[in-house]
């Protein structure tokens, strides 16, 4: 019988509601997973993957539900029961100490001693060894963390998570801060891991991942199971019904050709102690989207800081609407109308410990005061009426924000800088992280505010993105403009992708 | 929702006063001859007559000003340890300025000493402002070894050129009595400075609850990469902030002469500035919860002192005390214990 398949995790019935706004995350959960599988937990942003795998893990306390693993009935009190039972969530470069090494980070929770007392390196070392010729996952033990890229921080964390002998590993959203090559690379990754006789978890709201690498999916929406696979494979579009409820196609339709020049950037160049970005020149004119193409290390990120204010160049000019604004700081900036939605949006876009309200006034606290003072009603009923308008679950604007789900936390950020109506809205990654419908919602917000006369300038990872919504793309590469684009409909992701490594050394495809 | 915060804090608030005066006890059981009676004058001491009800009050009114100068530079994310120097300078300044102001009318000379001491206080932390601003030195440092500097430079003036030499301690002149504040309970020390500190921390909390200037502060001090994206400026911010920590401490002291010791002693402040962070951290940050925290910490200054009067118990038992409730208040983990429910880890 199908009931002999070793199912390694089983999860029944799970129900959980959050004691601090009353919000339900679980409404009767379900999940089975085989061993030896990668298994897909697919869903939008609130949709309660989060919260399950958290309860799984020991994070989170269920209000009721059962758990079995290798079909016995377990009680997972904390993090340490989970771990004994060979579960571990692999987390997104938060936890890693920046000034250690990755033999120390890798380490650090499960210290090997000699004599009781000595860190005992070297053995600790061997064990990592044999666990990379297992895993096939191999990364640069000596090299401290702080300068590792995102994707190399990814497998210091899944070998610390190996080291410590868990069996079932858990990946929250990995691939959103991944570029394309890096998200391939990952997936290849995970299939070794599966390989070696582990099972993996992969929680993500992408579902073209989900079909790529999945041996069985479940679909979770509004905090219950509504499919759960065994081996039919569905179609794309049938995922991303079950996931919202509806499909929806986006198509950038108007095309701003001639339009005034809104910001000209002439010569910019940054110097750092290790590397030059620039000189790069270009313009964005009215009513125009452009994006800009290139892997992290291009100096793209850079670039958009530079044009938002919060970095200062070290040569070249800035002219917006005719002014020259190099000197300007980031307050003038945006008194002139330039809007910016950082790459770091949770550390840098948002203030957690303030009330939502707080957060979504920053930019313009000073609309709602008199003499001095704050006009709290005011700020109330606005806050309401932008929570309302843009679909953000809470349940007072009062309550700090980091009792916020991270997309809902995405939201604020975004709306925030959509209301404020700016001229030139610059945007790192505005859609990461984000499920299919809030990324059409903020897609649908930009065209809408370049049909106004705005002008939009965006920095993606996804490239479909840019592809799906840019008059124009730039491509950099170690720090400057290699190409550009016209977006017609014959441009293909290929083609950007080879201009990205123009000047980058090709990275070794494993 | 602010409500309910303040009614938690309340709540653990009134349970380490129990267990501080316990523990007090304890100590007290095992240290005196005769404890009933110690005990009795310790815990019941300060308020078992007006002298002492008087006494008690009026030491408070230092505490709630440095309090509220903690609070200020804590709100902004700054760290002011000078509270202490700021306090005793600003003092000292305000003192000299007083000698010299004979014959004015005093609802005129009031305001001009505190605003002298205002002044020079904000100036002080200010400069520690300036230089985290310029050379990025830690204000935790520069304000602290800087006022330990401040305090040393007012010793020498007090110990040579401003000495009153019929003084048998280092100490000015007096202050002429029209331009102290008047006595409420004689013959304790309770003065109508007291109102002047209240009305302090009652703008206070205005200030910092609903206006502009309140908002930058608290962006600033919760995330201050978040107040720069936001066009907050974030270095005047913390100038600001600085600037009203230094002067709140200079009042602090300054209403202290005014209103009970009347001159410039050398030592006067021992520990205002320090108590202070103390009962900015036991408010938690709210310049209305500082009133009760001050009171708090002078009522176990004055229990102790009336109790060694009374009976055989050292001052320093006070100390303990106090330290046992800066425990107790400032372990989170007690406060969710008290509140009964344990608010989860909120998922994201």
């Amino acid at each position: 019988m199908a009931t002999k398949v070793e199912n390694c995790v089983e999860m029944k019935e799970i129900y959980k509601t959050f004691l601090l706004n009353q919000t339900k995350a679980l409404k009767g959960a379900n999940l089975c997973v085989k061993k030896g599988a990668i298994h897909t937990l697919l869903g939008e942003n609130g949709a309660g993957k989060t919260t399950l795998m958290r309860i799984l893990c020991g994070l989170e306390k269920m209000d009721s539900g059962r758990i079995f693993v290798n079909g016995r009935h377990v009680i997972i009190r904390n993090q340490h029961d989970a771990l004994n039972h060979g579960i571990a969530m692999v987390h997104q470069n938060l936890s890693l100490i920046e000034d250690f090494t990755a033999l120390e980070n890798i380490v650090l929770q499960r210290t090997p001693l000699k004599f009781g007392v000595f860190v005992d390196l070297d053995q600790a070392r061997k064990k990592i060894e044999r666990l990379m010729e297992n895993s096939g996952i191999f990364v640069d033990l000596d090299r401290k963390v702080a300068g590792l890229s995102v994707a190399e921080r990814q497998k210091v964390e899944i070998l610390r998570v190996l080291y410590l002998e868990a069996e079932i590993l858990i990946f929250d959203e990995p691939t959103s801060y991944l570029n394309e090559i890096e998200s391939d690379q990952f997936l290849r990754t995970i299939r070794k891991l599966r390989d070696s006789g582990k099972t993996v978890i992969f929680i993500t709201h992408n579902a073209q991942d989900a079909l790529s690498v999945s041996d069985q999916i479940t679909v979770l929406r509004n905090g219950t199971t509504v499919y759960s696979s065994e081996d039919n494979n569905p179609s794309l579009a049938e995922l991303t019904k079950m996931m919202a409820g509806e499909t929806q196609i986006f198509r950038r339709q108007n095309v701003h050709e001639s339009g005034k020049n809104l910001i000209s950037i002439e010569n910019v160049v940054l110097r750092e102690k290790k590397r030059v970005i620039g000189p790069v020149s270009f313009q964005i004119r009215e009513g125009e989207i452009l994006g800009i193409a290139g892997f992290d290390s291009s100096g793209a990120v850079e670039l958009m800081e530079i044009l938002a204010g919060t970095r200062r160049p070290s040569d070249g000019k800035i002219i917006f609407l005719k002014k020259d604004i190099t000197f300007q700081s980031i307050s003038e900036r945006r008194k002139i109308g330039i809007g910016y939605i950082p790459q770091k949006k949770i550390q840098v876009g948002l203030s957690t410990k303030l009330s939502v309200a707080y957060n979504l006034i920053v930019n313009n606290y000073k609309k709602f005061s008199r003499a001095g003072w704050l006009n709290h009603r005011k700020i109330e009923e606005w806050s309401n009426q932008l929570a309302r308008e843009y679909e953000i679950k809470i349940s007072s604007v009062w309550q700090p924000a980091d009792t916020l789900s991270g997309g809902n936390m995405h939201r604020v950020v975004i709306v925030r800088e959509l209301k404020s109506k700016p001229k030139l809205l610059i945007a790192c990654n505005p859609t990461a992280g984000l499920d299919m419908k809030s990324t059409d919602f903020v897609h649908r917000s930009f065209l809408e505010l370049c049909n106004q006369g705005s002008s939009i300038l965006i920095y993606s990872n996804d490239l479909d993105e840019i592809l799906k919504i840019c008059d124009r793309i730039l491509v950099m590469s170690k720090g400057r403009l290699v190409r550009e684009f016209k977006n017609t409909y014959t441009l293909t992701k290929d083609r950007l992708i080879e201009a990205m490594l123009v000047h980058e050394s090709k990275p070794a495809l494993a | 929702m602010f409500m309910k915060v303040n009614r938690r804090w309340l709540k653990v608030f009134l349970f380490t006063l129990v267990v501080a005066f316990i523990c007090g006890s304890v100590i007290i059981l095992t240290t005196s001859k005769n404890p009933l009676t110690a005990i009795r004058w310790f815990c019941l001491g300060p308020v078992s007559n007006t002298y002492f009800l008087g006494n008690m009050l009026s030491g408070s009114i230092p505490l709630v000003l440095t309090g509220l100068a903690a609070v200020i530079a804590f709100s902004a994310g700054t760290f002011n340890l000078g509270l202490e120097g700021q306090l005793y300078f600003a003092t000292f300044c305000a003192t000299i300025v007083a000698l010299h102001l004979e014959g004015l009318v005093r609802s005129f000379s009031i305001p001009l000493i505190l605003f002298v001491a205002f002044i020079v206080g904000g100036l002080a932390a200010a400069f520690s402002g300036v230089l985290k601003i310029l050379f990025r030195v830690d204000e935790l440092l520069s304000s602290f070894l800087i006022g330990q500097a401040l305090i040393y430079i007012a010793d020498y003036f007090l110990n040579g050129p401003f000495r009153d030499p019929f003084a048998g301690l280092s100490a000015s002149k007096y202050i002429s009595g029209s331009m102290m504040f008047s006595k409420i309970l004689p013959p304790s020390d309770l003065h109508s400075g007291v109102f002047v500190a209240i009305a302090i921390s009652v703008v206070v909390y205005f200030v910092l609850r609903f206006s502009n200037l309140g908002y930058q502060i608290k962006v600033t001090g919760s995330n201050h990469d978040f107040a720069h994206y936001g066009g907050i400026k974030v270095h005047w911010v913390w100038l600001v902030a600085l600037f009203l920590s230094g002067g709140m401490a200079g009042l602090g002291g300054t209403i202290d002469v005014l209103g009970v010791h009347g001159r410039m002693m050398k030592g006067f402040s021992f520990g205002y500035g320090f108590n202070g962070i103390a009962v900015a951290l036991i408010a938690r940050n709210n310049p209305i919860s500082v009133i009760p925290s001050a009171l708090l910490f002078s009522y176990l200054e004055v229990g102790a002192q009336v109790s060694s009067i009374m009976a055989d118990v050292t001052p320093e038992v006070s100390k303990i005390v106090q330290a046992t409730i800066f425990y107790l208040i400032t372990a989170e983990s007690l406060a969710d214990f008290l509140i009964g429910k344990k608010v989860a880890a909120h998922g994201r």
